[in-house]
């Protein structure tokens, strides 16, 4: 595709390029499914803003999920087993940064040699993995745990009738040993490699007469081969968990989850110890628990039926703004409905988790803060899969660049995306990661425009940042314009959102909501609304001072827990959960110098937050819904595009008829040429040329290589499916397959056919032949109709027709006439493309066939700035559409007699 | 060989491995919970008595820099004594004694040296003493002949000082362990018995410290010849002037504090006494063999306040019960065991609770288990009139090890035979019919031949010294021990009506025996050690599981829980894993 274009045929700053943009709330569709993860999920940094995660899949196969930037879905699957894997882990060589993965396969434990980071391609990471292999010492045992450190590995087995054993594999010199334990453990449920009391071992917590008992055993030393210390832990509840953080001291702090989560402290003798209760939210027993330290600080993950909390020691002190090492902050609610979490491992890695969720379908999501703003971001993972659908609510900005002098071109001009905070967009069809600190570059072609679809999970978003060198500076893109802008139409007041209403006929706002609350919320939202418009213009021109509660009638904000004092950041604030206790709200909002501070009362708590970004306005705007109990859900319906479906089918099925009536009318026109070819080619063999011929008027000035650069503005609603298009192309299948059989049968005989007269025309024909491909392309990705790649290869070889031999003209004469024969056959056949048969089948419930396909690509824009436009659908009364219809017929008709 | 005999006359043995305890010395010196430095300097210990009392000065952490000014101060006095004295300018003497008189420096000896981790050599043919070898890594010792000598000076690095521990010398008295001569046998139990402290290896150590103070053994201790009489002067002085009488009763001075272990609940084999040898093994594990391995320092144990044995093999066990091993991993550090016969104790438990269970459902215990044999009676009446009696006869079968001695396997028999009597009125009976396990006969609902019933345990060593307790039942049937076929007729008709009635019965009772069972394993309970036999005779329900059976749970893990007959002892593996205890508890 990136053709070297001379420089000198580019736009420059000197062509003053307009820039068009245009961002709505939308849903999109793409071509992904959701990764389906089992019982446990690791993740490894792998490189920057990469990561690796490993899980099991739905039939116990171990796989591996990359990032890749500009891949479709920005994700690539990996396989890491041919069968089913009992456990496995991944363990992080900080020191070497290498890293090594170990799993239970076919009751054998496999553990991959040791692979640099920086060394190793990913991507074909399933083919460079080598593997070793050990065995338990008799047949009867059976492997149920592994456990990987960075000098040794642990597997644990266990044995009906018999204790559970653990060997321990030296990984230099590949050699194992077992081990037994002090007790008649049935089954070892989690160990991990420690130090403890000045030696090296593991902690253990296994299965014993019913309960769960937690055990520290060291390895034997030289000079002592057969003792270890031992000790036996105990928080004074069932233990379910454990985590190990190394300390400053290089001993192991431990973390036990049972419904509580504790922290144990060695005394310095090592022979008692501390125990801190980490705060957690109640909700039974905690299913899994991570630690994450940096330094003094430390942060503490756990599990239980109330989803995933976070919890640190990084105490955000609200009073002086700053942060405090110490205290645990109030546990926050971070992924309701988690099953599964995984804290990323890595390089330079701190507070990022993968969370899954299975609850409403297999849902991956990676979660991390970031350092400065403490605002949380998150990112819903899918892979690629062509057979797949995935709606994914999202803000859609359509980008077109465009300059009045036409004799340069965009073609391989490069444009810089960047977004105010962390953002995973779609451009095009390709998954990027972009932020402030993360640029990705677009290259244009012929049609300089691209589309960036920015999924979402509320109406918050932050601006895109577009840079290009023919731009003179840097354009801001505001994502919720639109949104902000129907808020305040939508929203002036408390009975206008008592009024308002979903597309279905539902209210918004449920009914009986206490007016006083609804209006107090409306003030908010429009105080926030018009807070954003200022941080947008850098102006102080629309903002007052608002203020506003939500109290009264029973309705109010509902939090997770205690949180004043609670040690909370603006980010943890925005992004908990808010459920549990009911409690009244209400904001201040002034404007400052740095930005806005909030001031938030929320029961009896008062918080104080300066907000600098439209990111965070969005939130609190969220966060004041969701205190009317309108979730995002009814908001999205409220304030997204919803696309009109039938309408844009009617116009889809008016071009579709027209196209099948001009293929009608291209047979007798053929037919046409070749009585007129065979009766005068003797004759007119000199002096043929197309000009000669009544050909439909237009043929000889289509020009197939360049687009169709007569577009309207920037609009993603209109360039919905063009932003789809690359998903066709990208195809594993390949290009020409997609293509249906009838056609390409078509080809590959006229091709071989015409292989000996090749042989004697030389390059230039097979150009034209190329170019005729090229062109089909076209009609593929939806730049050309069908009817114009007639009417393309009816000029073409027509043209050819006078400089060659006759047995050449009737090949391709009579492959034209089969092109004919079975085009209305194979137009009309289903054809299954990625993304868009599945759309397609989810809004029709019928099967997409070619002709529908590029008939959609021209009736969607058509039919949305039609509407736009003239208020109503084209075709929406019969006799418009009959006619158009009928003028089909006349398209090819010729006069050559 | 009786079990009497191979724990020497107690009761309990806990056999700890002597590598173990040498393991532990290494843990506890390396976490700096032994000390490694000695530095002291003393007065008045040569010609003792006339020049004033002894005095010492301990280096700390707050004087070091001083206590090393002094070492030299006195070491550089001396040398200029010494000079003077050769001159024979006694003013000059007179003048730099003063001088050191004034500065507190006026010592006879001192050391300043670091230890390496105390090791202890159990003795072939000595199972009452031991030895306690200090080994120095580095040092000096500093000594004066008299007060006009210099200072000498030896090097310590790779001495070793040797002492013989008498262990067999030591008991458990009220307040403390200390040595007690022979012929003093009033030992005073502790009011509370013993505490799991008394086993830890902290506790081993300061025992081992207090004994050490008249058993230096020059023949193993290793020093330049030279040196041998002042480092033993010096030792002498320094445990009998020192530290006697000070805060700190430790003779070899460190103040290795007891592990704070909370006290576990009364274990129902309860030590009442404890006393301490020493088992010598030779033997070694062919794959991986290491000296001493399998040699054993005893925990001599008695039950329920009786009297340890006394005479002159006391605590000499005929092997060291290392040996009886099962799991001899580098994870275990010695064997315990218990003379069968006191094991019954937990087996008369179970029997009690056995009977539990059917006097819960109203069978008669009728004198309960005697001679692993109860026999359970119920009475019943059907419409008034009718009788029926049944007799379960529960037999404890046999009491073995698990397939893979791990356990120990119980199982009970259980029979049923059954009488019914059909009455006219209160005295007259018109037929009667038994039922039993044996019964042959069947007929309607009575579809199966009789089987006996079982109940099987097993029991396993499981967490603290408890004891997991899985059941297994295998339900009765009950069949017609003659045809009930004979019965014809209208009366015969009422008869089998009754018989289905009352079989029905009898399905209740076991099935509510089966859930009785199951529920009350899950229940916790607990009971007093001391009062055992009339608590259990007194609970209604024994619960099994919660039970601490075992002492000791919080210092060692128990598993493979197995009779070894030809010892006729029952044993377990140990291992020396203390309860972590949190400070916030112990607080």
């Amino acid at each position: 595709m990136s053709l070297a274009i001379d420089p000198s045929q580019q736009i420059s700053k000197a062509d003053k390029v307009k820039v068009d943009f245009y961002s709505e709330l939308m849903n999109n569709y793409f071509p992904e499914s959701s990764i389906e993860a089992g019982e446990d999920i690791q993740s490894l940094m792998v490189a920057p803003e990469r990561p690796l995660l490993f899980c099991l899949d739905k039939d116990g196969k171990l796989q591996g999920i990359l990032r890749t930037e500009g891949s479709e879905s920005g994700w690539i699957k990996l396989e890491l087993s041919t069968g089913k894997v009992a456990s496995f882990e991944i363990e992080y060589d900080s020191e070497e940064e290498s890293f090594r993965i170990a799993k239970v396969e076919d009751n054998k434990v496999w553990i991959s040699r040791e692979m640099k980071l920086a060394r190793t391609n990913f991507e074909r990471l399933e083919r460079r993995i080598k593997w070793d292999s050990w065995s338990p010492a008799t047949a009867g045992e059976v492997i149920n745990k592994v456990s990987l450190g960075t000098e040794h590995a642990l597997y644990a087995t266990k044995e009906a009738e018999k204790d559970a054993l653990y060997y321990l594999i030296d990984l230099q010199s590949d050699e194992q040993k077992p081990y037994t334990l002090p007790e008649n453990a049935v089954e070892i449920r989690q160990f991990e490699l420690g130090n403890f009391q000045n030696t090296n071992g593991l902690f253990l917590l296994y299965d014993m007469a019913g309960k769960t008992h937690m055990l520290y055993q060291s390895f034997p030393i030289p000079q002592f081969p057969k003792q270890t210390t031992k000790a036996r832990l105990k928080s004074g509840e069932p233990m379910n968990c454990f985590a190990l953080l190394e300390g400053e001291d290089g001993q192991d702090m431990l973390y036990v989850a049972g419904e509580k989560v504790y922290e144990f402290v060695g005394h310095a003798d090592g022979r008692g110890f501390h125990l801190n209760e980490v705060p957690t939210v109640p909700g039974g027993e905690i299913r899994k628990i991570k630690a994450a330290g940096h330094g003094a600080e430390r942060s503490i993950w756990s599990l239980n039926d109330k989803g995933l909390h976070y919890c640190t020691n990084r105490f955000f002190n609200q009073e002086t703004a700053a942060f405090e090492t110490g205290p645990w902050t109030e546990p926050l609610v971070m992924a309701k409905n988690a099953d599964q979490f995984s804290c990323l491992k890595g390089p330079n890695v701190q507070n990022q988790v993968f969370s899954l969720s299975t609850r409403f379908g297999s849902e991956l999501t990676r979660l991390w803060q970031d350092s400065v703003t403490t605002l949380w971001n998150t990112h819903k993972l899918s892979v690629h899969a062509a057979d797949s659908l995935k709606t994914v609510e999202s803000y859609s900005a359509h980008i077109r660049f465009s300059t009045q002098t036409r004799l340069r071109t965009f073609h391989g001009l490069k444009v810089k995306l960047k977004a105010e905070s962390n953002l995973f967009v779609y451009v095009d069809s390709k998954s990027y990661h972009i932020g402030p600190d993360h640029e990705v570059e677009v290259e244009l072609s012929m049609v300089p425009e691209f589309t960036v679809i920015c999924p979402v999970r509320d109406i918050a978003s932050s601006r895109l940042i577009l840079g290009a060198d023919f731009l003179d500076g840097e354009i801001a893109i505001n994502l919720t314009d639109k949104v902000l802008e129907r808020l305040e139409e939508q929203a002036p007041s408390g009975d206008a959102l008592a009024d308002a209403l979903l597309p279905d006929g539902s209210h918004l706002v449920a009914e009986g909501t206490d007016p006083k609350m609804l209006k107090e919320a409306a003030k908010g939202i429009q105080g926030l609304v018009s807070a954003a418009k200022d941080l947008r213009s850098e102006s102080t021109a629309n903002f007052k001072r608002t203020e506003f509660s939500a109290v009264g009638g029973g309705v109010g904000i509902t939090t997770t827990a205690p949180l004043a004092q609670g040690g909370h950041t603006l980010g943890d604030f925005l992004h908990s959960a808010w459920d549990g206790v009911k409690k009244a709200f209400s904001f201040v909002i002034e404007k400052i110098k740095e930005g806005f501070k909030f001031i938030i009362k929320i029961g009896e708590q008062i918080f104080n937050w300066i907000v600098k970004t439209l990111h965070e306005i969005g939130s609190f705007i969220q966060k004041v819904f969701e205190a009317i109990a309108v979730a995002f859900k009814d908001l999205f319906e409220f304030l997204a595009f919803l696309f009109d479906w039938q309408s844009i089918l009617d116009t889809k099925d008016a071009f579709k008829e027209y196209t099948n009536a001009a293929i009608e009318s291209l047979r007798d026109g053929v037919a046409d040429i070749r009585t007129f070819l065979d009766k005068e080619l003797s004759k007119a063999i000199d002096n043929f040329s197309p000009e000669l011929n009544n050909l439909p008027s237009g043929i000889s000035n289509l020009d197939v290589g360049e687009g169709d650069e007569n577009e309207g503005d920037a609009d993603p609603r209109s360039s919905w499916l063009n932003s789809k298009k690359d998903s066709i192309q990208n195809s594993k299948e390949g290009k020409i397959s997609t293509m249906p059989t009838e056609f390409s049968d078509v080809f590959a005989r006229f091709i071989s056919d015409a292989e000996p007269i090749f042989a004697q025309l030389g390059e230039g024909f097979m150009q034209q032949i190329s170019m005729i491909g090229d062109a089909f392309q076209s009609v593929v990705q939806g730049k050309m109709t069908f009817g114009d790649f007639l009417k393309m290869l009816a000029q073409k070889l027509a043209g050819f027709a006078l400089f060659l031999v006759k047995q050449l003209i009737d090949l391709l004469l009579s492959s034209l006439i089969a092109l004919i024969e079975v085009a209305k056959v194979g137009l009309n056949q289903e054809w299954k493309i990625p993304i868009i048969s599945s759309i397609y089948r989810d809004i029709t419930g019928s099967e997409l066939t070619f002709l529908d396909v590029t008939c959609l690509f021209i009736a969607i824009p058509t039919n949305i700035m039609y509407k736009i436009g003239e208020g109503e659908a084209p075709f929406g009364d019969d006799k418009t559409k009959q006619e158009f219809v009928k003028s089909g017929r006349q398209v090819f008709q010729l006069n050559i007699a | 060989m009786t079990g009497n005999q191979t724990l020497a006359h107690y009761d309990m043995v806990l056999g700890l491995s002597q590598n173990t305890i040498n393991y532990q010395f290494h843990q506890l010196h390396r976490g700096r919970v032994i000390h490694r430095d000695w530095a002291v300097l003393m007065g008045n210990v040569n010609n003792r008595g006339k020049k004033g009392d002894p005095f010492a000065l301990l280096r700390t952490a707050e004087n070091e820099s001083a206590f090393n000014d002094k070492i030299d101060l006195w070491v550089d006095l001396q040398e200029q004594i010494a000079d003077a004295f050769e001159d024979q300018d006694f003013g000059e003497i007179g003048t730099l004694t003063g001088q050191l008189k004034a500065a507190n420096a006026d010592f006879d000896l001192g050391w300043d040296a670091s230890i390496k981790a105390p090791t202890i050599n159990i003795l072939d043919q000595n199972t009452q003493s031991l030895i306690l070898n200090i080994a120095f890594r580095s040092g000096r010792l500093l000594y004066r002949t008299n007060s006009l000598t210099e200072v000498t000076e030896f090097d310590l690095k790779n001495c070793v000082y040797a002492f013989e521990v008498p262990i067999g010398k030591l008991q458990i008295t009220k307040d403390r362990m200390v040595l007690k001569a022979q012929e003093e046998m009033d030992t005073v139990i502790r009011e509370s018995g013993l505490s799991d402290d008394d086993f830890t290896i902290e506790s081993l150590f300061l025992n081992f410290e207090n004994a050490n103070i008249i058993s230096f053994d020059p023949g193993r201790s290793n020093f330049p010849e030279e040196a041998a009489l002042p480092l033993q002067v010096s030792v002498k002085n320094y445990f009998d002037q020192t530290l006697a009488g000070s805060d700190n009763p430790y003779v070899l001075g460190y103040g290795v504090s007891r592990r704070k272990i909370s006290s576990s609940e009364p274990a129902m084999f309860q030590p009442t006494s404890l006393n301490f040898s020493t088992s010598y093994s030779s033997q070694m594990d062919p794959e991986t063999p290491v000296p001493g391995e399998f040699s054993a320092f005893n925990f001599l144990m008695m039950l329920n306040n009786r009297v340890p044995p006394y005479d002159q093999n006391t605590g000499v066990l005929p092997h060291s019960l290392i040996e009886s091993g099962k799991d001899t991993s580098s994870t275990m550090d010695g064997v315990f065991a218990i003379q069968k016969d006191h094991f019954q104790t937990y087996i008369h438990s179970l029997d009690e609770f056995v009977t539990a269970q059917f006097e819960a459902q109203g069978v008669e215990r009728n004198g309960g288990f005697k001679d692993g044999v109860m026999v359970g009676l119920k009475h019943d009446k059907h419409k008034v009139n009718d009788t029926i009696d049944s007799t379960y006869t529960i037999t404890r079968e046999s009491i073995q090890n698990n397939a893979h001695d791990s356990g120990i396997s119980v199982r009970y028999k259980i029979e049923v035979r059954i009488r019914v009597g059909v009455h006219i009125g209160k005295d007259w009976e018109i037929h009667h019919a038994t039922l039993s396990t044996a019964g042959q006969h069947t007929k309607g609902d009575i579809d199966k031949v009789g089987s006996v019933g079982y109940l099987d345990f097993q029991v396993k060593a499981a967490q603290e010294g408890q004891f997991s307790l899985e059941h297994e039942f295998t339900a009765p049937n009950i069949a017609f021990d003659k045809s009930p076929n004979l019965f014809e007729g209208d009366a015969g008709t009422v008869f089998l009506n009754v018989m289905l009635t009352i079989f029905g019965g009898v399905i209740q009772i076991i099935r509510g025996i089966v859930n009785a069972i199951a529920v009350d394993l899950g229940k916790d309970s607990a009971i007093a050690g001391n009062e055992l036999v009339a608590t259990l005779a007194d609970l209604d329900v024994l619960n099994q599981t919660n039970k601490v059976i075992l002492p000791l749970g919080k210092i060692y893990t128990f598993k493979n829980l197995r009779h070894i007959p030809d010892k006729d002892i029952i044993a377990y593996d140990i291992a020396y894993a203390p309860v972590m205890e949190t400070e916030n508890a112990a607080s």
